[in-house]
């Protein structure tokens, strides 16, 4: 059984660190580490050698909040690994944006185009606009309609492949830990430093109009 | 006492100025564990990939990763680093020029670094040689990890550059 939840987990904890927590420290279930057990988006195989038999759909959950953010099955690309264990999962969308003439909605780079006739700047009123490329309208499909981020962002999905269904209470308790901040985990002395990974703030590269590319086309 | 994790926003969405953190796996198959998605590079573009990797203190095993191009697998999960019990990390880098017939397979992963507590700096490096490069736009470019179901293998800061060529 697949279960997946919206972010990284809260508490600081990474694969490592929430495989413990789940298996040793809180026993909320058993994860599924056979390595002949692969999880994809095409379903569930067996690996025989470097060949696989396909043993049925893959049984999946979505944490209400992951659905909310507009991730469901679809999101996945085709050949997706999902894996055993535990996995946090991190996707970087990058939109690219171009100089356009806010009244004719052309591109400066169309406007300067070789061939075209000399062009007056005063006489333009120019913004920079998100850029519709065919890499941003493949990735926006993934998303349910209307709710993909429309600038740069980074997604976080947690999930982990399981033996067997989990309680309810497991998987609530499971669901906290992972996506509710201030979430207090139990047993803390049973964790070490290696089950942690420290967070950071998250910024985006100055953006550079391929107008104004640098010598040899560099952004 | 309780640990309490530090508030934030929730939900799987960061945007700039938010919370974020590596990737991190315990899985014993190949996980499609960090993506760059929404790229458009075209076939004939030099093509060049940076992140960083490396493997928590568990046990004596290397760590697996991968290279996936849009949905293909170009280089299946393959040992990475020192079978010992130790934290290692790496500057992994990919060159390429992306999709050109004939060219398929000619493409470099390699990984170079070590541990703090030994004087060992490891070059590995592999070809794309599990499958050939599709040759539509690119479109997603996916680090492939895989553990032995005890170490945390990891990664974070994948980034994608696109040279105009000559």
């Amino acid at each position: 059984m697949l279960y997946l939840f919206a972010g990284y987990p809260r508490c600081g904890l990474n694969a490592g660190g929430l495989q413990h927590c789940v298996e040793a420290v809180e026993n909320l279930g058993i994860l599924e580490h056979d390595p002949a057990i692969v999880y994809a988006k095409e379903g569930v195989f067996v690996k025989h050698g470097s060949a696989g038999e396909r043993i049925g759909p893959v049984e999946y959950r979505f944490s209400p909040r992951l659905e909310a953010d507009g991730i469901t099955w679809d999101w996945f690309y085709e050949h997706w690994g999902f894996g055993g264990g535990v996995s946090a999962h991190k996707t970087t969308a990058n939109r690219e944006t171009e100089v356009v003439d806010h009244r004719s909605g052309e591109s400066l780079r169309d406007l300067m185009a070789l061939g075209r006739a000399p062009l007056d700047l005063s006489k333009l009123l120019l913004q920079t606009v998100p850029k519709r490329t065919e890499g941003w309208e493949k990735y926006e499909a993934r998303w349910k309609p209307g709710t993909c981020p429309q600038e740069s962002h980074v997604v976080h999905v947690t999930w982990l492949a399981t033996k067997h269904r989990l309680p309810s209470f497991a998987y609530e308790r499971l669901r906290a830990i992972i996506e509710e901040p201030g979430t207090a985990l139990r047993d803390v002395e049973r964790y070490r430093e290696k089950d942690f990974s420290p967070t950071r703030k998250w910024t985006v590269a100055p953006e550079r109009p391929p107008e104004l590319a640098l010598p040899g086309g560099r952004l | 006492m309780p640990f309490y994790g530090p508030s934030g926003a929730a939900g799987a969405v960061t945007r700039e100025g938010g919370n974020t953190t590596e990737a991190t796996t315990t899985s014993t198959t190949a996980v499609d564990l960090l993506s760059a998605s929404s790229l458009s590079i075209a076939a004939g573009s030099v093509v060049e990939m940076r992140c960083l990797a490396g493997k928590n203190n568990g046990s004596a095993t290397e760590m697996d990763l991968g290279f996936k191009l849009n949905s293909t697998t170009v280089l299946s999960a393959t040992a990475f680093g020192t079978g010992n019990a130790r934290d290692e990390n790496f500057i992994i880098q990919s060159r390429f020029i992306y999709g050109v017939t004939g060219y398929l397979n000619a493409g470099e992963f390699s990984a170079v670094g070590g541990s703090a507590d030994a004087e060992v700096s490891n070059v590995l490096s592999r070809s794309f040689r599990s499958a050939a490069m599709p040759t539509v736009a690119l479109t997603d470019v996916i680090l492939v990890g895989q553990s032995d179901g005890t170490t945390t293998v990891r990664a974070d800061e994948l980034h994608i550059y696109s040279f105009a060529t000559s």
